[in-house]
């Protein structure tokens, strides 16, 4: 399964120098070896990519949910995994989800009135939402392959 | 519901308020109807859609209007008490942290 992820590594390539490419493999390469270590969460990261590609057979046809939702589409799993795969070792990992717009949700929750929301769409925009005690916060990000700081703020603020 | 709308501690995920396109959350009132009347219906709803019904996520009208959003009724033949939770903006944050509160009034209970 993680294999069919990995194709899209190729697809997306393009664009940018060759000494570009280089500089963000070797950062990537870098990344995997680091998450591959027991210490720094190996499994919760594998954990979550399955739950990824079980939510793309689960919801990867229009109406999944009985109510004419729109299909989660391989692009939106492509940027759902870099966004993951974005996070600094060792930080908390979230469980999966799907909206009826075929967004694919990333959820650190601790309890109903500590939890964070990201909906990763396939233009690589993050609507995210977290509830802080009886503070609201809501709004947009681009990624550009770097997690915003605003939303790592917001899992921090969860967790602690 | 759908089965990753259910949180492992049996609370609702706010995935499952998020509108769909056209705006119209579908529900269904419980007015003047039995518990067992309230299964019925979901199951109904459940085989005309082709999906297999977990539950439900019980949420009290004043509980939507608490938050701006509002209901109207949106009767169906095989549904008399469907209706819509409308009011919904079109951006995707202000979604989101609405289909927020909502989670957290929402209780959620698993087909008998």
């Amino acid at each position: 399964m993680i294999l069919e992820l990995s194709s899209y590594a190729v697809i997306s390539s393009g664009g940018g120098s060759d000494a570009a490419h280089f500089v963000d493999r070797k950062a990537r390469e870098a990344k995997h070896a680091l998450r591959g270590t027991h210490t720094f969460g190996r499994h919760a990261f594998y954990e979550a990519l399955k739950d990824l590609v079980s939510i793309k057979e689960q919801c990867g046809v229009a109406g999944w949910d009985g109510y004419g939702a729109e299909p989660v589409r391989d692009k939106t799993v492509w940027s759902a995994y870099r966004f993951l795969e974005a996070f600094p070792p060792g930080f908390p990992i979230p469980t999966v989800g799907a909206e009826p717009d075929g967004d694919i949700t990333l959820e650190w929750y601790r309890s109903l009135h500590r939890t964070v929301s990201v909906s990763v769409s396939p233009d690589y925009n993050l609507h995210y939402s977290a509830l802080l005690g009886p503070n609201k916060h809501y709004g947009t990000e681009a990624f550009f392959g770097e997690v915003p700081a605003s939303i790592l703020d917001l899992i921090r603020r969860v967790q602690s | 519901m759908f089965q990753n709308w259910i949180r492992s501690d049996g609370t609702v995920r706010p995935d499952a308020f998020i509108p769909p396109k056209d705006l119209q959350l579908s529900t269904t009132r419980h007015i003047r109807l039995s518990e067992s009347a309230i299964w019925e219906v979901g199951g109904v709803v459940a085989a005309i859609r082709s999906v297999r019904l977990l539950g439900r996520a019980d949420v009290a009208v004043q509980n939507v209007i608490s938050i701006g959003l509002s209901a109207q009724a949106a009767p169906l033949p095989e549904n008399p008490n469907h209706a819509h939770v409308i009011g919904w903006p079109a951006n995707k944050p202000s979604q989101k942290i609405l289909a927020q509160q909502l989670a957290v009034m929402a209780a959620y209970h698993p087909k008998p």
